[in-house]
């Protein structure tokens, strides 16, 4: 997990940089979850506290991802109802 | 009849440049033009973007002095702003600005252009005991200079040009006349050059002290710094003087050195005896050594003028774009600058490796805007520092 909660990944915090010498949030800054693809657009504006914001790209795409596996999961329940139907004639 | 030479790129600099030069029929350079080859657009990408993003965003121009740029497009926010800074925050973002003054300079003359000047095949042929000797020609004390360090870097780069793979060695022009230094000072200069890969580490843990990282810090903010608890820290004020000791003694005994070693062999060169090409000068006051008071004082000289120290007056900077790809009525002043691209492209010319694309000197040939003070062009940087001593005040 890196320094901006969920939405980034790096080792940071365990790392640091510079030989170990320290790293943004040492450094009393906000991360600006700097590899993260998009983050320029993403991530900013950097100096305002990430919960006070909408995270407009990253906050959609998740939102879109759990409707898309919500739809998935429908289409899975109805594509074994329709296997059902088929087999049973099958087994007979 | 006069040729034209391409070099693209150079690669002695940190970013993007090309160079092309007209040779008379004795191989004497006759004109010359340099140009930035890459369209960065920074300004355009601010444009829409809060002013607080402004330093973070603007230091990604470049990869080694990106401390610069972060104060500097933060300062430029608080400047428009009428913020003032506390006197703490002006210290340590000086004190940033030393150590990236010291990574800076060590890794420009050793790791960006020290190989134009130091033949490493040569170097491999000398005798560590005389250079030894002759590395005490130049400081009573050198580092990484005595018989059994110079045997070992002998050694190790030795190696290297066995496996074949030659890395940042490759592809130069060793053995090339105008190399100057005996095979003895090559060995000095290389056993330094590695050194200095040591000593430039060191100088940037003392930027990421209190900057967070090197390159890119992320600890300055408008309105200032927000490594406080580094500053309040007597562990890292000291951690920062240890590191700032190293860098310093090799400074005084590896670097100097180095530099009146190359002074002396290259001294008598065309490039250095012939004189400068623009002869005003302009520097600003910075590192600061008490409240008001900095270790460089501000000044400005025209033409040469070097009784009449001025005083900068910022409105009288201009960027002129005549020969830069951007569309512009005339200089600017950065206040009311624009940045819109222009490209004109290149114009195909006979050069000395057939017919090439080659820059538009008449025209438009380079991405770099160009600075005026007083509609003159103007020489900044490191030994304009220098500038401000001649002040009678």
């Amino acid at each position: 997990m890196g320094c901006k909660g969920s939405y980034t990944y790096n080792n940071c915090p365990t790392e640091r940089f510079n030989h170990h010498t320290s790293w943004p949030v040492l450094a009393g800054h906000g991360c600006m979850g700097c590899s993260e693809p998009n983050f320029w657009d993403d991530m900013a504006d950097f100096e305002k506290p990430l919960g006070r914001q909408l995270l407009h790209g990253i906050d959609a795409t998740a939102d879109t991802i759990g409707a898309v596996i919500l739809g998935a999961t429908v289409v899975g329940i109805g594509a074994h109802a329709v296997a059902s139907v088929f087999a049973k004639p099958l087994e007979e | 009849m006069s040729k034209r030479v391409v070099i693209d790129p150079i690669t002695r600099i940190e970013g993007h440049l090309r160079v092309e030069v007209e040779v008379d029929d004795n191989n004497v350079i006759t004109k010359a033009w340099s140009s930035s080859t890459l369209w960065r657009g920074i300004e355009v990408i601010l444009k829409g973007r809060t002013p607080m993003d402004v330093g973070l965003i603007v230091q990604r121009i470049c990869g080694v002095c990106t401390y610069s740029h972060y104060r500097c497009g933060t300062e430029a926010v608080e400047n428009a702003l009428g913020v003032k800074i506390p006197l703490n925050a002006k210290y340590l973002r000086s004190l940033m600005q030393s150590s990236l003054y010291m990574h800076d300079h060590i890794v420009h003359f050793y790791h960006l252009h020290g190989l134009d000047w130091v033949d490493v095949v040569s170097a491999l042929s000398a005798d560590p005991a005389l250079a030894a000797k002759v590395a005490m020609n130049y400081s009573d004390a050198p580092i990484a200079a005595g018989e059994g360090e110079l045997k070992a870097v002998q050694a190790r780069v030795k190696g290297l040009v066995e496996t074949g793979k030659l890395g940042a060695f490759a592809n130069a022009y060793w053995g090339n006349s105008t190399y100057r230094f005996t095979p003895e000072q090559n060995l000095i200069a290389l056993s330094h050059y590695l050194k200095a890969l040591e000593v430039q580490r060191v100088a940037a843990e003392m930027l990421a002290i209190f900057g967070g990282k090197s390159p890119h810090p992320q600890s300055i903010v408008v309105g200032g710094v927000t490594s406080v608890r580094d500053m309040l820290s007597p562990a890292r004020l000291q951690e920062w003087k240890q590191k700032h000791a190293i860098v310093q003694d090799f400074i005084e005994r590896a670097y100097q050195a180095d530099i009146v070693m190359a002074a002396e062999a290259f001294g008598t060169e065309a490039s250095v005896l012939g004189g400068v090409n623009v002869s005003s000068f302009l520097c600003g006051d910075d590192f600061i050594m008490a409240d008001g008071q900095n270790l460089f004082k501000q000044g400005v000289i025209i033409k040469g003028d070097l009784a009449n120290v001025m005083d900068i007056n910022p409105d009288l900077i201009r960027e002129d774009v005549t020969h830069a790809w951007y569309k512009a009525d005339g200089a600017q002043h950065p206040y009311e600058g624009t940045t819109i691209p222009d490209y004109t492209g290149f114009v195909e010319r006979d050069t000395v490796y057939g017919k090439l694309p080659t820059l538009d000197g008449d025209g438009k040939y380079s991405w770099v805007k160009s600075p005026r003070y007083q509609d003159e062009p103007v020489e900044v940087g490191h030994s304009c520092l220098l500038i401000g001593e001649l002040r009678p005040w």
